[in-house]
């Protein structure tokens, strides 16, 4: 085997490369930003890919409680990005300020960022700018003879998922694409009415944490009720089922229980394999990861944050030093800062999270109340 | 104990130097065992069988460096284990998943090609991996030497495991594209 035999030579690489390589050298982690950071990236993104991804067809509802919120970007590799409608989209890191790196005349919303690149939709066709060269690539176009209308989501760490619309003939599909070269990959839902569509949208029954695949299948008449299934096997808690559209975040998957009663009461699925049922002091939409998850508590005016693996939650101490501020609706977090926003989006405040000794976040510091403004 | 000293117990075949390899290098080959055969019994038995075939080898042998020396032996005696498994259909198929990924690096070819020679083809690997930047290197590496899960090596560089997949997925592109234009028929 071709492959065989590759692995084999590889096998025989240079004694200085295999040293250094070395499992037994690891780097030294310079800060919990590394930690933190680089892994939130997955999570913010994903918060993207859910705005990103509006669609007509009665999600609305959805996209806008995403976890990233209304007026927020997303974080990918410790960069924040975020969208200016009429201008493009632009990159901000707090050390270098804000750069536009697209010009954008179309709805602004339609874009996500992940490790390769920034995706972007024109009119009826996808396209990617790779991050490492700049390189444009056109990667699908939609058949205009038999759709009016398409829109398109990131899939699974380098794939995208488009949805064809005919609204004509209120005819829907979705295709799995490949991010980096455009090969039409699967039909994964096959050609389907609007009516039927709104149940079966491959995106709202299937979700990926780590490696884990994990499915929602109905059990109502309405299919507004879920079991959670791995393997083919239903994981909830007996007599326990989950309502759609769970927060997905870096290595931790969110399930709202299905109930009037238990405010709160979650079913988490976690990457390394592990689940569990916690109650969380809020319904709203988290930013985070499997540690930590933020989210804003409006009544409170600050952030709640909570341990991811115990359910025990807290308020952020702010910082302000003074400086007034928008009311925070929404938070992203790369684990070492908190972009805010309002309930329509408006200003981004900028903060850095402040951490005890043991590197448990316990406040957050006023770095800049509106990055988007010309300083 | 400094490798000069390990190496000279095993030229004056003093039992000791099993040992002294043992306590120094015993997780190091355990960790590449474990990552090709997801077993602690076909580990155990796969380390302590590096340990005789070092013995066999030194001397005459007299490595630079017994880390990667005996790295290498563990390495194939898993990979040797891992085949007879994969004949015998048995196994969790995870190695096989790491092995799968590397047929995105295999240039197209037609079959009345001749294959190329494997020390021209370890050659073109280190010119290749030393042209890569150093972390993209290490990270290649930790996954098709070692073997090392996405997860692990995520965890010990502080990264995202999605910017892992996709520095591996890059460089493999990269190796593909320089198999292709070195004319590489595997």
């Amino acid at each position: 085997m071709k492959k065989m035999r590759l692995f084999e030579a590889l096998g025989k690489v240079d004694e200085n490369l295999i040293a250094e390589a070395s499992p037994e050298n690891k780097p030294k982690k310079n800060s919990k930003y590394i930690r933190w950071a680089k892994r939130l990236a997955v999570a913010a993104c994903i918060g993207l890919v859910i705005i990103g991804a509006v669609d007509t067809l009665g999600r609305l509802d959805y996209t806008f409680k995403a976890s990233c919120g209304a007026g927020l970007g997303t974080i990918v590799d410790g960069t924040y990005y975020y969208s200016e409608p009429h201008k493009g989209i632009f990159k901000y890191t707090p050390e270098a300020g804000a750069e536009l790196l697209l010009h954008t005349y179309w709805f602004g919303e339609d874009w996500a960022v992940n490790e390769y690149g920034i995706y972007y939709r024109d009119d009826m066709s996808v396209y990617v700018c790779d991050h490492e060269t700049g390189t444009r690539t056109k990667l699908y176009t939609s058949d205009s003879a038999e759709n009016t209308h398409m829109r398109f989501q990131l899939w699974q760490e380098k794939n995208i998922l488009v949805t064809n619309y005919n609204k004509n003939t209120e005819i829907v599909y979705e295709v799995l694409v490949d991010g980096i070269n455009g090969e039409v990959l699967e039909t994964v839902m096959e050609k389907t009415s609007y009516d039927v569509a709104k149940y079966t949208y491959y995106s709202d029954l299937h979700y990926q944490v780590g490696d884990r695949e994990i499915t929602l299948e109905p059990v109502n008449e309405n299919r507004d009720v879920f079991i959670v299934l791995e393997n083919g096997e239903n994981i909830l808690p007996d007599d326990f089922y989950v309502t759609k559209y769970p927060d997905l975040l870096d290595g931790i998957l969110i399930f709202t229980k299905y109930t009037s009663i238990d405010f709160g009461t979650s079913f988490v699925a976690y990457s390394d394999g592990t689940n569990q049922v916690l109650t969380f002091p809020t319904n709203a939409r988290f930013s985070g990861n499997d540690k930590y998850l933020y989210y804003p508590d409006v009544f409170e005016e600050t952030i709640g944050c909570v341990n991811a693996r115990t359910g025990e939650s807290w308020y952020l101490k702010i910082e302000n030093n003074g400086k007034e501020y928008n009311e925070m609706h929404n938070v992203m977090t790369d684990g070492e800062y908190l972009y805010t926003c309002g309930p329509a989006g408006g200003e981004t405040a900028l903060w850095k999270l402040v951490f005890n000794e043991n590197g448990t976040p316990i406040g957050m510091s006023l770095i800049d109340n509106d990055i988007k403004s010309e300083k | 104990m400094d490798d000069k000293r390990i190496i000279e117990l095993y030229q004056k075949r003093s039992e000791a130097a099993i040992s002294e390899t043992a306590n120094k290098y015993g997780k190091y080959c355990y960790f590449i065992a474990y990552h090709i055969l997801y077993s602690e019994e076909d580990s155990e038995e796969c380390v302590n069988d590096t340990y005789l075939r070092a013995w066999e080898a030194i001397p005459p042998q007299c490595p630079e460096k017994l880390s990667t020396f005996l790295g290498k032996i563990t390495r194939n005696l898993a990979l040797n284990r891992y085949k007879y498994y994969l004949r015998e259909k048995r196994g969790n198929g995870k190695a096989e998943l790491v092995i799968d990924e590397l047929n995105e690096c295999i240039p197209a070819s037609n079959n009345t090609e001749e294959s190329v020679d494997e020390i021209l083809l370890v050659e073109l690997l280190n010119q290749f991996l030393y042209s890569l930047p150093k972390q993209k290197r290490i990270i290649f590496l930790r996954r098709y030497w070692y073997m090392s899960s996405i997860q692990e090596i995520a965890k010990d560089y502080g990264f995202s495991e999605s910017k892992v997949k996709m520095i591996l997925l890059r460089t493999r592109n990269k190796l593909k594209q320089v198999l292709e234009k070195e004319g590489i028929v595997l």
